[in-house]
């Protein structure tokens, strides 16, 4: 197998891009719209200016020694001299700049390689089991049709102007290696009366609203598997929710229609694809080896530990695969480029390489002796190589260092497990080869904490006022056909005790080992509660007067701060931080007013949103200094509060927490505020927003989201949102009619109704008034509605 | 646009979600003043019912005290208010309903000297009074000061009203031009009146109030609605500005002064009392 071919439409397209990159570069293209062309081509901006990472597809991680050696000459060339392996088993390269965009694009192509549909709004890298092919518990190696689909969709128009991302994975066994349980489209093969097929899950994913993938179909004839998937693409082209990034993902679409209703829509779409043809797919033949008869080779004690860490023997007798660890799916050049000549000299087929979701690289059909060969090339491949692979199982995200939506660091964190691990000597790793530890920097899964066995997110925690780096941490995921379930959260740690956390855990674990079946069965009997327990020991810190090191991310140089963050999903870290402040305000409010309670009222009320300004002032002073620039001079709260910041708080604090309180209330996902009355109108319409581009593979790219709302005409922009959930009738009528009056004729309103009298009255009501009612639609128990003022 | 808070919104929502009035609608109420005149039969209800709705600025004028003999239709008043001054008590249940008006009292008697500096700030006015003298002197004023007001008059089992907004409707004395002779209609206080009566008169005047305030509906402009409640018929007269008429026609008053005031009672008669 010697991966996709591309297309020819998508080289069509890179006309198009040169074309479209010439005028952007000579000034005749805005930023913005040259945007919505490259995040598509897998063209990322980085936190710094004129930096760019360039994604690159590789189905089921599928490239061979030829491809190594283009990727490294030009990550050496144009990029920072490092290939990324993404964690869904594509490959980066970063610090492109824009003026070598053309070189690298073409560069790729190539190659044989695209990042056509590596970001953005599009059918992104198909991926697979690692192991498809080679595995013995497989069905049938489904890297055909992997292959297959991908070169499909490449070629569909309407793959790169989607809703919203959309995924779709491979898996071979029941044990959905791949992925499938949890992706927007999954296959996992099955064999029915002779005959190959798939079981399709759909509707899965990670990220904020993480949901299980559905079993859609029990069983797919391997013909139709383009078919169904591009019916289930139509059907989400069309009736996904393009207005709302954070709830556009196919997901929220079956949530919102219930998966009959889904399905008949499927069904309908399927028989017109049929009837209109071209649905047919190619499979190519499965690379086929011929197993041979072998005796175990002879192993010097350094190559039998190696062996025993990584060595995967194959389903074809006599043909070995290897894992190689990557210190967080990092491959510098050189040695990229090392191993694909050693690949090129000692193997003579090129089915060799694939990169994995778990950010390591498998070398596969490999006779004992080439391994043997290979050897000194494999184990001065990576740092990892001569460690326990458990090490290099570890997944963590890019977080704060290179992700505009990052709260935390992970790299930093991973690397400072190592160190604590390194050491605890007395903690046999190897006996718990296979655990799953993975950490993402921000509440979206891009490093999949939900399915790992113990997983870590970011966030950002107080202490006596001052912020300092923590993670929430999760237990227990499985995976597998019919058995798959995300991680739950079972308590918190402090990043600066997160390596002794982490050790404490396993030295706990390993000699319990034996009794379990896995770390799962062993939460499930309870260890649950045993690492909350440890947990609850790992998440108090010193004040910073006392000790300024747990104020520091791992690997930071400045103490922690959510400065630079972007207004994303990710900014959840700060609903935290204002969530728990608004919570000691109201129970400030019901208390005496004191002078040190208004004292307390005053300052929490400035404090509260501070942070969605990037603002964060350590004492009271700065607080309140802070608040009248961010929030009195910029008119969002009334300039008749500003004395009473100044001397002793008053009795009047508590109705500037009310007014701050009401504030928050109208904030939206990009951290805009929209305060009621007609001379805000302007201002508080909803901005561009600090345009986030990290490379996240799992959810949520704020940019991109907003980016269909401006190049798709049917996606008007919503003026105005409120969440009148939980506001019982008349109310609900009344606020909508405030909302209304404060809005220009022919202006957007979105409103959220509870099912029942709301969603039964509101909109017969707003319409009797003349107005129009433009959108309806249920997600889950809430109805969304969007009315055009008349 | 005015700004509400969620407990304006709560208050005043029965309003709102009315499409008529709507948030603009109670914008303008809220931002409105009215003053009454008389705080007794008529003016109770219309006291109620405007600072209910949330009139921003409500001034009322009595100089009488509370009567036992009142409380029969005066039903702003209460058993324990006998003998306080008409307009507190009023001030009080007034402010009771909704803290959120500002209650202007005027203790006083009206007069040609006083009047139209008491109504000069409001923008409405309320007819409320008992007499004919008094009601001749509200249309006069108003019409001087160009303001629209509720004309009312209730009496045994009949009201008549009719709203005005001067020289460009019919005014009062287009209609009856001036007060009959003394003892030729009598008032209240010897022909007795059926309390709800009052109730009724009143709440159309307040009705009335907020329709000029809002812009809503028709108001009662040259039109006299007579109704008897013992049949329960309701009769309205249209009426034409009288092209003569004394106090609203050509140049028409420019002064005021004041009317014979009939007596006819042994208690006091003063306006401010039905």
């Amino acid at each position: 197998m010697t991966g996709y071919v591309i297309p020819a439409s998508v080289r069509d397209d890179f006309q198009t891009f040169r074309r479209q990159y010439a005028d952007f570069v000579a000034g005749r293209l805005d930023a913005l719209t040259f945007k919505t062309i490259r995040v598509p081509f897998g063209i990322y901006e980085q936190r710094e200016a004129n930096t760019y990472m360039v994604r690159v597809k590789l189905t089921g991680g599928l490239l061979t020694p030829a491809q190594l050696l283009a990727l490294a000459e030009l990550a050496e060339t144009y990029a920072n001299g490092t290939l990324h392996v993404t964690t869904r088993g594509g490959v980066q390269l970063h610090y492109v700049k824009l003026e070598d965009f053309l070189p690298v694009v073409s560069g790729l192509h190539l190659a044989g390689l695209t990042g056509r549909g590596g970001g953005g709004n599009t059918v992104r890298n198909i991926t697979a089991d690692p192991c498809a092919g080679i595995a013995p518990d497989e069905v049938f190696d489904i890297t055909p049709h992997a292959l297959a689909l991908t070169e499909k969709m490449l070629a569909q128009k309407d793959s790169y102007a989607l809703p919203r991302k959309f995924k779709i994975a491979f898996s071979g066994s029941d044990a959905d290696r791949g992925g499938a349980t949890f992706s927007d489209v999954g296959f996992i093969a099955r064999e029915r009366d002779g005959q190959r097929g798939f079981c399709i899950y759909i509707a899965g994913g990670m990220g904020a609203h993480s949901r299980l993938g559905q079993l859609f179909v029990d069983f797919l004839p391997e013909a139709e598997i383009f078919l169904l998937a591009q019916a289930i693409k139509e059907v989400f082209d069309t009736r996904g929710n393009r207005r709302n990034k954070h709830a556009a993902r196919l997901r929220f679409l079956v949530e919102e229609l219930g998966l009959e209703s889904f399905r008949a829509l499927v069904d309908e779409k399927r028989a017109e694809i049929r009837a209109r043809g071209g649905w047919e797919i190619v499979l190519k033949a499965a690379f086929a080896i011929t197993p041979v008869d072998a005796e175990s080779p002879a192993l010097s004690p350094e190559e039998a530990i190696w062996w025993r860490r990584f060595v995967i023997p194959q389903k074809q007798n006599g043909h070995y695969a290897v894992k190689m660890p990557l210190p967080m799916g990092d491959i510098p050049a050189g040695k990229a480029r090392e191993l694909a000549l050693a690949l090129q000299d000692a193997v003579a087929h090129a089915e060799t390489i694939r990169f994995a979701g778990d950010q390591n690289l498998y070398l596969r059909n490999l006779a004992a002796e080439t391994l043997r060969a290979l050897y000194p090339v494999l184990r001065d491949f990576s740092p990892l190589a001569q460690k326990p692979a458990l090490l290099g199982d570890m997944v963590v995200c890019t977080g704060a260092a290179t992700c505009q939506l990052g709260i935390t660091v992970p790299r930093g964190a991973q690397l400072a497990i190592e160190k604590a691990l390194a050491a605890a000597p007395d903690l046999d790793l190897d006996a718990i080869q296979g655990l799953r530890i993975h950490m993402s920097g921000c509440p979206n899964s891009c490093g999949k904490h939900e399915i790992a066995d113990l997983g870590f997110f970011g966030k950002a925690s107080r202490n006596k006022g001052i912020l300092y780096p923590a993670y929430n941490v999760f237990v227990g995921a499985r995976i597998g056909d019919g058995v798959t379930r995300f991680a739950w959260k079972v308590g918190e740690v402090a990043a600066f005790h997160l390596p002794r956390f982490v050790v404490e855990v396993l030295r706990t674990w390993i000699p319990l080992r034996p009794g379990h079946a896995g770390f799962a069965d062993w939460i499930d009997a309870g260890g649950d509660a045993i690492v909350a327990e440890i947990a609850k020991r790992h998440v108090e810190i010193p004040t910073f007067e006392e000790d300024k090191n747990p104020y520091f991310d791992h690997l930071a140089k400045e103490v922690f701060s959510l400065k630079g963050r972007g207004a994303g999903e990710c900014s959840a870290g700060m609903y935290d931080l204002i969530e728990a402040d608004k919570k000691a305000l109201n129970a400030a409010l019901k208390q005496e007013p004191t002078p040190e309670n208004l004292a307390v009222i005053r300052l929490l009320s400035a404090r509260m949103l501070l942070v969605t300004r990037g603002e964060e002032a350590r004492d009271e002073g700065e607080v309140l200094k802070a608040f009248r620039k961010q929030f009195i001079d910029s008119g969002l709260v009334d300039a008749a509060f500003t004395p009473l910041l100044e001397g002793e708080a008053t009795p009047e604090v508590a109705r500037l927490a009310q007014a701050v309180i009401a504030l928050y209330d109208t904030m939206d996902n990009t951290l805009t505020f929209r305060p009621p009355g007609p001379a805000d109108g302007k201002d508080s319409a909803r901005q561009p927003g600090n345009a986030s581009e990290d490379g996240n593979p799992a959810n949520g790219n704020p940019a991109e989201g907003e980016r269909s709302a401006e190049t798709s005409p049917s996606a008007e922009r919503v003026e105005r949102f409120k969440d009148y959930r939980g506001v019982a009738c008349p109310m609900n009528f009344v606020k909508t009619k405030m909302d209304l009056a404060q809005m220009k004729s022919g202006e957007l309103l979105e409103i959220v109704l509870d099912d029942g009298a709301p969603i039964e009255n509101v909109p017969q009501s707003v319409r009797a008034e003349g107005h129009v009612i433009e959108e309806q639609i249920r997600k889950g128990t809430a109805w969304h509605v969007t009315i055009r003022k008349k | 646009m005015r700004e509400f808070t969620d407990q304006e919104l709560e208050r005043y929502s029965r309003h709102i979600i009315l499409e008529d009035i709507g948030i603009e609608g109670q914008a303008k109420i809220l931002e409105s003043s009215v003053l009454i005149i008389g705080a007794g039969g008529l003016g109770a209800p219309v006291a109620y019912y405007l600072a209910a709705a949330g009139v921003g600025v409500i001034g009322i004028v009595d100089g009488d005290a509370v009567d036992l003999s009142n409380l029969q239709r005066q039903i702003i008043h209460a058993t324990e208010d006998v003998g306080a001054p008409k307009v507190e008590s009023a001030k009080r249940k007034m402010r009771a309903i909704n803290p959120g008006v500002t209650v202007n009292t005027y203790r006083t008697m009206l007069d040609s000297s006083n009047i139209l500096e008491i109504i000069a700030p409001y923008d409405f006015v309320i007819d409320g009074t008992d007499n004919f003298a008094a009601k001749f002197l509200i249309n006069d004023a108003c019409v001087l000061a160009g303001k629209p007001y509720s004309h009312g008059g209730i009496l045994r089992f009949n009201g008549q009203t009719m709203t005005v907004r001067p020289r460009e409707t019919a005014c009062y004395a287009c209609v009856f031009n001036a007060p009959p002779p003394a003892g030729v209609v009598p008032t209240c206080s010897s022909a007795g009146v059926l309390g709800a009566v009052a109730g009724m008169l009143g709440t159309i005047q307040a009705t009335e109030a907020l329709k000029v305030i809002t812009g809503v509906g028709e108001p009662l402009y040259n039109a006299l609605l007579n109704f008897d409640a013992r049949s329960m018929q309701f009769r309205k007269t249209r009426l034409k500005p009288n092209p003569r008429c004394r106090v609203c026609a050509g140049t028409g008053i420019r002064k005021l002064e004041d009317y014979e005031q009939p007596v006819c009672d042994i208690k006091n008669s003063a306006d401010g009392r039905r």
